[in-house]
């Protein structure tokens, strides 16, 4: 019985003197009930018959390929592009269609317009047999073979590496120890984790306790539930439960649906980590606190961030609940650039990147600063 | 009254009764199944050491260690586990609690409903978080995925064994291959990169 048909069967049958004050009160109560019925029917509908859900469409074309990495090429939006290249280095958690998840809030599409030439290294998805794969292949190898590709596709000496948050201290990595062979311009950070014990986050604090030479050896690569165990800790109920809710209440808009779907095939498309490059993140970053030090080794290696003197962007987000920014801010302390410039904002990890705020707020302030530095 | 009580004892003495006695029948079917364990172990220890079941016989101790092992990580895992869960369920209770506290006396409207709905998932959402943040939590949780590696590192050293004994590659003869390509790959690598810098230099291009 539908909510009218059940309202006129029963609106004939008054038997109390305050019955028309009951019925207007029963009538609103019903038609609310009536309404959350439909809108929860709704979203059951909506989330079984979701599909395929579309990301990433900025168009782009692969470059260059290895059993680790794709390299993507952003197909340029303006007629005359700055000639220094950006070389985009996302992280090896969850996938890089965050930085262009939508038309509208799309991080890629942004610099595109305002004249940027995009390159990104979009992570392949680790197997057991790739277990071995440490920080010094990702950095000395895989990262330096896309840089000097870059620098060869595009007929420069140097590009601007702009790295996401693990993506990030990869990139800080990246450019201390190849100083000497001057292929950065500028180093763009957004949300690096740098100082771990200023991180006061849930993630951080786990990290701290986490047996990761164990994890190694019983299970080898870290797997995706590992992942998502550690997700559901993350403002539990402001986010992992409110946004259902939101859902419910929202289900009739579809620009709010199309981007709470893109947002959750997102966060519940996360590759594992390879594990010897996830034993060193945990045990020298997270527990060691070896990088802001200057003590973290890669390949017999130190890592001195003090080298560092190129132009340094560091962006991080007030409320990050993923990477502290304090622990971020500190990258600007380590370096010795004379040019380097902290932003901060108000907002989330995922919000910096991809949301209304950052189109608005954020991207305007970090196309500027990299274009004042670029070719 | 009287009467009733007595009954009630009488029939908790003989419940009682009943219980020992079941008890009694568990431990002994329980003793049993391991001495025939034991004794099966003991059998397959006495295989012959030469021939196609030298290794059986010569792994067989070994497997007994590490099921023993595999035990006391289960218990460990289990006081962990129960651990954990009382932290979770004293979490939950307080936040319920907290969140009683906090709801109207009357819902008249939508908005109350509203109101009272991010009060509740505020209160939860400090509760929860305030345990996350926690070292002691987050150390109980260490330990619980601790004890789980282990269990699977148990697993595995069973199974290595037994592959071990079919004369079939293991895990560690997989792990030894994967590092050695690991390693001509990076070797393979970096040649190439030699190459390319000899290449630069004869040719006095820039690297690009």
């Amino acid at each position: 019985m539908n909510l009218e048909t059940y309202l006129t069967s029963t609106s004939g049958k008054p038997d109390e003197k305050d019955t028309s004050t009951r019925q207007i009160i029963d009538t609103d109560i019903l038609k609310e009930v009536g309404d959350i019925t439909r809108k929860l029917e709704k979203t059951r509908d909506i989330l079984h018959s979701a599909g395929d859900i579309i990301v990433g469409n900025t168009p782009n074309e692969l470059v260059h390929e290895g059993r680790m990495y794709r390299l993507l090429h952003y197909r340029p939006m303006v007629s005359k592009t700055a000639k220094t290249p950006i070389l985009v280095v996302y992280a090896l958690i969850n996938r890089s269609y965050i930085l262009d998840l939508q038309p509208d809030k799309s991080w890629i599409r942004n610099l595109l317009s305002q004249g940027f030439d995009i390159y990104l290294i979009d992570w392949k998805t680790p197997t057991q047999l790739d277990k071995y794969v440490s920080f010094d292949d990702y950095v000395n190898n895989y990262i330096d073979t896309c840089v000097d590709f870059v620098r060869r596709k595009s007929s420069v000496d140097k590009i601007t590496l702009h790295g996401y948050c693990m993506g990030a201290t990869m990139s800080v990595i990246y450019s201390t120890l190849h100083l000497h062979c001057d292929k950065v311009r500028n180093l763009a950070t957004i949300a690096p984790v740098i100082d771990s014990d200023k991180d006061t986050t849930v993630l951080a604090n786990f990290s701290r306790y986490l047996e990761a030479n164990k994890l190694f050896n019983s299970l080898g690569n870290l797997p995706s539930e590992q992942l998502y165990a550690l997700y559901s800790t993350l403002k539990p109920f402001k986010q992992g439960v409110n946004k259902y809710f939101n859902l419910v209440e929202n289900i009739d808009n579809d620009a709010f649906v199309q981007n709470f779907l893109r947002v959750e095939k997102w966060l519940y498309d996360t590759p594992p980590i390879a594990g010897e490059t996830f034993r060193q993140w945990i045990i020298d970053i997270y527990q060691k606190n070896l990088l802001v030090a200057n003590e973290m080794k890669i390949a017999n290696e130190i890592i001195d961030l003090s080298k560092i003197k190129i132009p340094v962007l560091n962006i991080v987000a007030e409320e990050d609940h993923l990477v502290s920014p304090q622990c971020s801010a500190s990258l600007n302390d380590a370096v010795s650039s004379l040019d380097k410039r902290l932003m901060r904002f108000h907002t989330g990890h995922v919000g910096l990147i991809a949301s209304s705020y950052s189109q608005n707020n954020v991207l305007p302030k970090v196309g500027q600063w990299i274009k004042a530095r670029s070719q | 009254m009287v009467i009733e009580d007595e009954v009630t004892s009488n029939s908790d003495i003989s419940n009682d009764n009943a219980n020992a006695v079941h008890d009694n029948i568990e431990s002994r079917f329980i003793q049993e199944q391991i001495a025939k364990v034991f004794s099966i172990w003991s059998d397959i220890s006495k295989l012959p050491t030469v021939g196609p079941s030298f290794a059986y016989s010569q792994n067989s101790r070994s497997d007994l260690k590490e099921l023993v092992e595999f035990g006391k990580s289960f218990l460990e895992l289990q006081i962990h586990l129960s651990e954990y869960c009382m932290q979770i369920n004293n979490t939950y209770v307080q936040a319920l609690a907290k969140a009683s506290e906090k709801a109207p006396k009357q819902y008249n409207s939508r908005e109350d409903f509203e109101k009272y709905r991010k009060v509740a998932i505020d209160v939860f959402e400090d509760a929860f978080t305030g345990l996350y943040d926690s070292k002691e939590f987050a150390s109980l949780y260490g330990l619980l995925q601790s004890n789980q590696f282990d269990l699977l590192m148990h697993l595995q050293k069973l199974n290595e064994n037994n592959l071990k004994a079919l004369n079939l590659p293991t895990r560690s003869d997989m792990d030894d291959m994967s590092k050695d390509i690991h390693e001509l790959k990076k070797t393979v690598h970096d040649l190439i990169r030699k190459i390319e810098v000899l290449k630069i230099n004869e040719s006095g291009n820039l690297p690009y």
